[in-house]
């Protein structure tokens, strides 16, 4: 049974109050051995920038992302200064309704989900997918501490999530081994993950779907815990997530500030890597986040869960995840119109920009200059540890 | 949908009203038209430009329903007279309307935004089959 859940405004307002209740980290700061500017330098290393033109210099670039982890490269290249560094002249200009803001003219590039870029795109919006920027997994079932087994979620308020969500929730309760049929459940609408935090919080749900940082923080504050991670592999096949996407006609108009934009993008991962605690600082300040819950999510989303945060785009993943839907019987009416109009991830993908950037190759990135300081499998405190030892030299 | 068929004389004599996109109409040629209809209601705001891809020009009008509400309603201009929509709900505060064209396709899109309270919206409307069609779903919140 669905049940519209209204939240009272006091409650919104708590989400400011909890968050104080850790060690609240309210702005960077500039405590390492190298500032921003010089950690770009580091990154850019030897590449040779072109000088770009006058008419692109003037130009705004309309940034939209949406307000979840994934995003991250986002307010990293927006915070650390590497837009500027690049020549590039950026506004933040919101962070939802991406479709329709790209067709209004208010945005030239945006961090979005891949499905939300695809409907888009057959809705009608002029955008196309540039540039990979999430493998996937990181979105969170998180359950009050009295839930103890997935069995124990049959008959219980949960709030099982939105268009986000569905695909990821099906696949958890797959492999829980409960299912996924929102009628077993006292399945009710919230709409953000805040709100959703707060909801637990308050002993109005038992369970949620979330991205971070709201599945960290449960964590952190002990409001709940983390009962399964949504993964990206469908039945063996590797799916993927958010994408960057970007308007046609500021692409096509501003060639050299599209690539200029990617190759922002292909920075602030590697600034996230290299300098995960000044990458952390900013997250903090960016989520308004104690700084223990946003080392707890860089941590899950470059080491813990894998190398999930990625320039590497391959069509094949974002196919294998548009066609896990229909596996999980979900948004049958995407890959229906797809199937219907002869639409693959090749009309709604345009890497040429991207190509143009010569960027490096992720997997040798990760090999060379990020194995050696943060492997693989570091838990937690190592991965804090040896992120604070690196920032303070 | 609601029709309003006046003489094709009135045609030669409305035909020819402009678009005026991103500014704001203090009246129109087709307003008569809406009055017709609603003599009373308050005017919230206008735009002309042609939504139906009809050669002539249309008046978008955005008017307050009653005091909480407002709803949007179209005067489609066309060769044997002029039409009415049925009214859909708009924004009900900071409404702002503009033409684009999202496609480099006939007809051109309406861009209609505005809030409730702190709930924003921004619609890209595409006059399809005799009615607004939202295409991306943007104003389910601040009508």
């Amino acid at each position: 049974m669905l049940k519209r859940l209204i939240l009272s405004a006091t409650m919104m307002v708590a989400i400011g109050i909890l968050a104080a209740c850790g060690n609240l980290d309210t702005g960077p700061a500039e405590t390492g051995q190298m500032t921003d500017s010089e950690r770009i330098a580091y990154i850019l290393g030897d590449r040779v920038l072109e000088p770009i033109s006058q008419r692109a210099r003037d130009r705004v670039v309309q940034l939209g992302y949406l307000n979840c982890d994934h995003m991250i490269a986002a307010p990293v290249a927006y915070q650390s200064g590497i837009y500027e560094a690049l020549g590039i002249n950026v506004a933040v200009t919101g962070h939802t309704g991406v479709p329709e803001n790209m067709a209004a003219g208010n945005m030239d590039v945006a961090y979005v989900l891949y499905n939300i870029a695809i409907r888009g795109y057959l809705a009608g919006s002029p955008l196309f997918i540039s540039a990979q920027n999430h493998t996937g997994g990181s979105v969170y079932l998180v359950v009050a501490n009295h839930i103890q087994t997935p069995q124990d979620l049959i008959g219980a308020t949960v709030v099982l999530g939105g268009d986000r969500d569905v695909l990821k929730w099906a696949e958890i309760a797959r492999r829980m081994g409960i299912p996924a049929d929102e009628s077993y459940y006292n399945n009710v609408i919230i709409a953000s993950d805040a709100a959703r935090y707060q909801a637990l919080y308050l002993g109005e749900i038992d369970a949620f779907m979330t991205c971070d940082p709201f599945g960290s923080l449960a964590t952190y504050n002990g409001t709940g815990w983390i009962m399964a991670t949504a993964s990206t592999m469908f039945d063996g096949m590797m799916g993927t997530c958010c994408k960057v996407v970007m308007h046609y006609d500021f692409a096509n108009e501003y060639p050299e500030l599209a690539e200029r934009m990617l190759l922002a993008h292909v920075t602030s991962i590697q600034f996230l890597y290299l300098f995960p605690y000044r990458a952390a600082e900013i997250f903090a300040h960016r989520f308004e986040m104690p700084m223990e819950v946003a080392l707890m999510s860089i941590h899950k989303k470059l080491n813990g869960e894998g190398r999930t945060i990625t320039w590497d785009m391959s069509v094949e993943r974002l196919q294998n995840q548009i066609y896990a839907n229909d596996r999980f019987d979900v948004r049958i009416e995407m890959t229906e119109e797809l199937d219907m109009r002869g639409l693959t991830a090749d009309h709604f993908v345009d890497l040429s920009f991207f190509n143009r950037i010569d960027a490096p190759d992720f997997d040798t990135f990760i090999r060379e200059r990020v194995d050696p300081i943060f492997p693989l499998g570091m838990s937690l405190d190592e991965f804090t540890e040896a992120a604070r030892a690196r920032h303070e030299g | 949908m609601r029709r309003v068929l006046l003489s094709l004389s009135a045609l030669l004599i409305f035909a020819a009203c402009g678009t005026a996109d991103n500014q704001e109409l203090i009246t129109s040629d087709l307003l008569p038209y809406f009055r017709e209809v609603f003599p009373y209601q308050e005017i919230v705001l206008m735009i002309e430009g042609d939504a139906n891809d009809d050669g002539i020009d249309d008046l978008v009008v955005v008017f307050a329903a009653d005091p909480n509400h407002n709803q949007k309603v179209t005067v489609l201009s066309a060769s044997n007279g002029f039409w009415l929509t049925e009214p859909m709900p708009a924004p009900f505060q900071d409404v702002a309307m503009s033409w684009r064209d999202i496609d480099n396709a006939p007809p051109i899109e309406l861009v209609l935004s505005g809030r409730r309270g702190m709930d924003f919206g921004l619609g890209v409307l595409r006059f399809y089959e005799n009615q607004w069609v939202d295409l991306f779903g943007g104003l389910e919140d601040c009508c």
